[in-house]
């Protein structure tokens, strides 16, 4: 475990140097002060539209860092050949995959905290409660929820021929991931058994990013304790999703030649 | 030690698959069901669409991003209805803007209210204020305040707004009463022509009022009421002030 | 006998060409059998194309063989601990632009689980050796070609491993790089390591290798001491002449190898044999040939073992 956390921390110091996620870095920040304004055209829902844009921002801020991190990687990875050393030193492949995944996370994790942060003290500057413990919660969801999505794009960064390529089944699969949180109840609007079956499956292959989503019941957290499966078993979900998807791209990743 | 996926028998690696496959569903569907048994609102798609949905507002909804949508579609409203949009049927498209809102998000009281409030008493259109009011209280029967409104508009309806008022005063006193409700109320208070009740009103909305809109209509109208007081035979009251 | 370093059993490796609907697959190695003997200096030569990288990145480990069987000190290539005692230069190294070389070093020094204590002081001793010293804390994107080779090669030397195995290290350096990187060879050998490279200077190979190996189209098609080749084509003549590959049968009717490249025929000719050639090449050339070299006995191996798998077709 010590060398995946030797290269998660690599990549971490790696990308933090490298300019395009600098520039996210920073442009996640000018939006969360855009996004302090933003809640001014709200006049009275002012609170609201802060806290709303502001998780929003979060989400975006979070998915694009994933997704950048992992195209660097692979295009370093494919083009550049720059894994052709770190391959063949003493890790193991999936301590490399794992690592990278890892250190996607971390990137967006500092990301995310970092808005937080200017979201909180945009608060205090104009006298708004904006973060709050149930926004806080809502956040750290949001991070899970990016969390799976590093795994993901780890998966289509181990299958996909080509760095556009992964980036785009990455990007694809996170959008359906959003839409796919109804499609059990669709299911009984339906006759056809094998219909019924074929989106069940649907369902249950692809990731369900809407299960994190907390941000959009935001005002029923705080009193929402008695609801411990809601705040559970997405942690569980990801966990095991995560684990699976991972899992996957691993083996693959073993096999694969360089 | 040198651990390898790929060395692991088969039938290890896919009981483990299949293990994490099913804990994956479980855990799924176990959490779909929590979140539908704690969500206030069914998912919007659920509900009536309302006349008029946008594309956006769609595509948000079912994207899981209904909230968002709401907070964007309510500064559509803010910015349509703070637009000269007087030849447009006279605001017409606020029904539906407002309608969108409440679709997307009904625990999004304070635009719903706001959106009542601006049809029934600013547009004068109780008809539309209703079936806004009511569409409300179809998503959150919960809300009495929806009730109250429903009440109010049906006073409105036969102009009877001494009736309107005895239940919007109530209304108005909630912290989280929108300014649009208390612009209302008050412009209702002066129809009265009753000066130092509306004096008191008046002078209460500048220690309530949020934005600034409501300031600036508070300190007019407070010295048009004083001049009315200080005058010995007051010349005709006006019924409304501008919002 | 001592086990060897690396050794290659029927090694044979496909490429995977075409595209999702028309897959096809290219040989880029077949059967291939050799072994590394510990302490030696073995030097890969070859055309373009021909399989030495190939070769190289699947005694790595980098590559999976589809047929036959690698050995890295007796175990899978994919073995940690048969990587944590080797030391692999791929040919163009390229590393993370925003890191400097130290930075780097310290990275894999960590993967090694290099000490702690000593790690920074080693990695700027590395450096300072590869001639990196001065440009240790800059980031890497500001290096040039040669520079990054450096670094390519202090990270094979960082923690001392048994073997090096280098894929082009001359490749990007001028003269005097590739001076110093003979010699850093050169110290390594000195130093009892197994030194595995492929080159396509046969001059720097003759001057530091003990044994060659040469390639073509897949196969290793020669493996000899460079001693011993140096006997056998020392005496020998290379005479040239333009003309038509189709005069490949009457070529090959006459006693010497010979091949045909970018329109010139090349032919190896014993010094002793050297009249007999010049006649017997005249109708062909349509005049005397010219003398091409006389000087580089490896050269002239070369030239013969893939004049030699020509023929064999």
């Amino acid at each position: 475990m010590a060398e995946t956390l030797v290269i998660a921390f690599n990549v971490f110091r790696q990308m933090l140097r490298n300019r395009i996620l600098i520039v996210l870095t920073l442009c996640g920040l000018v939006m969360v002060g855009v996004v302090g304004f933003l809640g001014d055209l709200g006049q009275d829902a002012q609170l609201r539209l802060a806290r709303d844009f502001g998780l929003m921002t979060l989400e975006a801020v979070g998915f694009f860092t994933v997704l950048l991190c992992h195209v660097v990687l692979l295009f370093e990875e494919s083009e550049l050949k720059t894994y052709n050393i770190l391959l063949v030193k003493p890790v193991e492949r999936w301590q490399v995959l794992l690592g990278r995944t890892l250190g996607a996370i971390l990137l967006m994790l500092m990301n995310q905290a970092g808005m937080l942060v200017m979201l909180w003290l945009l608060g205090l500057w104009r006298g708004l409660p904006i973060v709050d413990s149930d926004l806080v919660v809502a956040a750290c969801y949001l991070a899970a929820g990016g969390a799976l999505f590093s795994a993901v794009t780890a998966f289509f960064s181990v299958l996909a021929s080509s760095v556009p390529a992964a980036a785009m089944f990455a990007t694809f699969t996170f959008a359906l991931g959003h839409f796919t949180g109804n499609l059990l109840e669709w299911t009984m609007q339906l006759d056809n058994p094998v219909l019924i079956w074929a989106v069940k499956l649907l369902y249950w292959i692809t990731p369900n990013f809407s299960l994190f989503n907390i941000k959009e019941n935001l005002d029923q957290v705080g009193s929402s304790l008695q609801f411990s499966g809601v705040f559970l078993w997405p942690l569980v979900y990801g966990l095991c999703y995560g684990a699976l998807i991972l899992f996957l791209s691993l083996w693959r990743y073993e096999l694969k030649d360089f | 030690m040198s651990l390898k996926i790929s060395e692991l028998p088969l039938a290890a690696r896919l009981g483990l698959l299949a293990l994490l496959a099913a804990c994956s569903v479980l855990s799924l569907d176990m959490g779909g069901a929590a979140r539908r048994a704690w969500q206030a609102f069914p998912p919007p798609q659920d509900r009536p669409l309302p006349e008029g949905l946008s594309a956006f507002a769609l595509a948000a909804a079912m994207g899981d991003s209904a909230r968002a949508a709401s907070d964007i579609g309510y500064i559509n409203c803010l910015q349509y209805m703070g637009g000269r949009n007087a030849s447009d049927g006279f605001w017409a498209k606020t029904l539906p803007l407002y309608s969108e809102v409440q679709w997307l998000d009904p625990g999004f009281k304070h635009a719903n209210v706001e959106g009542i409030s601006a049809l029934g008493w600013l547009y004068r259109r109780p008809l539309e204020a209703e079936r806004l009011a009511r569409a409300s209280l179809a998503s959150d029967h919960k809300e009495a305040r929806y009730g109250a409104y429903i009440a109010a508009l049906a006073y409105q309806k036969h102009l009877n707004s001494a009736g309107a008022l005895g239940i919007l005063e109530t209304e108005v006193r909630r912290p989280d009463a929108p300014d649009m409700l208390l612009r209302v109320v008050g412009n209702l208070i002066l129809q009265q022509r009753n000066w130092r009740e509306a004096l008191g009103y008046w002078t209460w909305v500048q220690t309530r009022a949020r934005e600034q809109q409501t300031l600036d209509m508070a300190t007019r109208t407070l010295t048009l009421i004083r001049r009315h007081l200080a005058a010995p035979r007051a010349p005709a009251a006006p019924t409304r002030t501008t919002d | 006998m001592q086990d060897p370093v690396l050794s290659f059993e029927g090694v044979s490796k496909r490429y995977r060409t075409g595209d999702f609907w028309r897959p096809l697959k290219a040989q880029a190695m077949s059967k291939v059998s050799f072994q590394l003997k510990r302490g030696e200096v073995f030097g890969l030569v070859g055309l373009n194309g021909a399989g030495k990288s190939t070769l190289m990145k699947t005694a790595v480990g980098l590559l999976h063989p589809d047929e036959g069987v690698v050995r890295l000190f007796g175990l899978d290539p994919r073995n940690r601990e048969a990587r944590r005692r080797l030391g692999y230069l791929p040919e163009l190294p390229y590393f993370p632009g925003y890191l400097s070389a130290c930075e780097v070093l310290l990275y894999y020094g960590r993967l090694h689980q290099l000490p702690k204590a000593g790690l920074r002081k080693r990695a700027l001793d590395v450096l300072e050796r590869v001639g990196l010293a001065a440009a240790a804390f800059d980031p890497i994107h500001r290096y040039s070609k040669g520079m990054q080779q450096r670094v390519g090669l202090a990270q094979t030397l960082l923690h001392d491993p048994d073997v090096l195995l280098l894929d082009e290290p001359m490749s990007g350096l001028d003269p005097l790089g590739m001076k110093e990187m003979r010699d850093i060879i050169l110290g390594e050998r000195a130093a009892g390591k197994t030194i595995f490279f492929n080159s396509h200077g046969l001059a720097e190979v003759e001057r530091i290798c003990d044994r060659v190996g040469v390639m073509h189209r897949g196969r290793l098609v020669l493996v000899d001491g460079v001693p011993e080749l140096l006997r056998r084509f020392q005496s020998h003549v290379t005479l040239g002449f333009t003309g038509a590959p189709d005069l490949d049968g009457r070529l090959k009717g006459l006693p010497w190898q010979s091949a045909h490249e970018h329109g010139l025929w090349r032919v190896l000719v014993p010094n002793a044999e050297l009249g007999d050639a010049v006649r017997s090449l005249e109708p062909m050339a349509g005049g005397p040939p010219s003398v091409l070299s006389v000087g580089s006995p490896l050269e002239n191996a070369f030239l013969w073992a893939l004049a030699e798998e020509e023929r064999r077709g």
